[in-house]
């Protein structure tokens, strides 16, 4: 199966450059396509998705992640690094369950 | 509940006690063994993604210092040259009746297909840069995926476990009670109907 990832231009190059192919996108409507583009080929086992990206979409991001796992989705950072405020997956994973794990 | 009290019924709602018990105990089993999965399993997620984020912020840099030095264009169409990446597949493994995938080791070594001419190590840089990029990121979607669903897995058998500790455990406590209680009540009244009967004699 195949990589996809959405993006903004550097990680579209970036990714380009290893044989991943993609869709640069910049606004939420474009993100939503691009989206589902992605989940309509089978053959797109891992989804590479940047976090900026990803929040423009969180609701159905979040839908395909908790509840139907197919393709894999992953979030990375884009070239401004990590974002700030974003919740880590521990703390995902405390609110799903509203258990606190230490 | 609205169920006659009568010995049948008594016997009846105290096996369906030791069922819930019994329900209840292997959930809540079921659940700590899930927990302790997710927690060793965050461990991992952590540990990648904190190296995810180095290696992107390095690829991210060369690839920047590539472009400058060579022209984003040209960056762009050793791209197009490069045959498309379909290294990974997975199987799906089941914890505890949850499916989780598991990713085959893939190959972290893809052969640049540029040449020597009009590149340089910048290129070469972000080139590795990317490629481990990838092998990190097929490594922590099975993490992830792994953790999100053993965590819906883990809310569904909170479900359960609570609502047989609060509400059907208890309930059918009252009903054995109440039923109890009652034929206790019918046999001492008959009891003493009977001696009555016998006085009176």
């Amino acid at each position: 199966m195949k990589y996809f990832v959405i993006g903004d231009e550097d990680t579209i190059l970036g990714f380009g450059m290893v044989g991943v192919k993609g869709r640069q996108v910049s606004n939420e409507s474009e993100a939503d396509a691009a989206f589902k583009e992605a989940l309509s080929d089978r053959e797109n086992g891992i989804i590479i998705i940047t976090e900026r990206i990803a929040d423009m979409i969180r609701p159905l991001v979040e839908h395909y992640i908790f509840t139907i796992g197919f393709p894999l989705i992953v979030e990375i950072p884009d070239r401004l690094g990590k974002m700030q405020g974003k919740p880590g997956i521990r703390e995902l994973v405390n609110n799903a369950i509203g258990i606190k794990l230490q | 509940m609205n169920i006659s009290p009568t010995k049948s019924n008594l016997l009846a709602t105290k096996r369906a006690l030791v069922f819930a018990e019994e329900g209840y105990t292997l959930l809540n089993r079921k659940r700590n063994v899930l927990i302790r999965e997710i927690m060793q399993l965050i461990d991992d997620a952590r540990e990648v993604q904190e190296s995810i984020e180095t290696v992107f912020a390095r690829a991210y840099s060369s690839l920047q210092k590539a472009n400058l030095s060579i022209g984003i264009e040209y960056v762009e169409e050793l791209g197009f040259s490069i045959p498309e990446n379909d290294s990974i597949s997975y199987r799906l493994r089941s914890v505890m009746g949850v499916e989780v995938p598991s990713i085959e080791e893939i190959d972290e070594n893809i052969e640049p297909s540029y040449g020597f001419f009009r590149t340089n190590t910048n290129l070469d840089q972000a080139f590795k840069a990317f490629q481990k990029a990838l092998s990190l990121i097929a490594r922590l979607s099975e993490i992830e995926t792994t953790v999100y669903k053993l965590s819906v897995e883990i809310k569904k058998t909170q479900r359960r476990v609570h609502a047989l500790e609060k509400v059907l455990i208890p309930q059918y406590k009252a009903l054995v009670k109440f039923i109890e209680s009652y034929i206790e009540e019918t046999e001492r009244d008959d009891f003493f109907r009977m001696k009555m009967l016998k006085a009176r004699r």
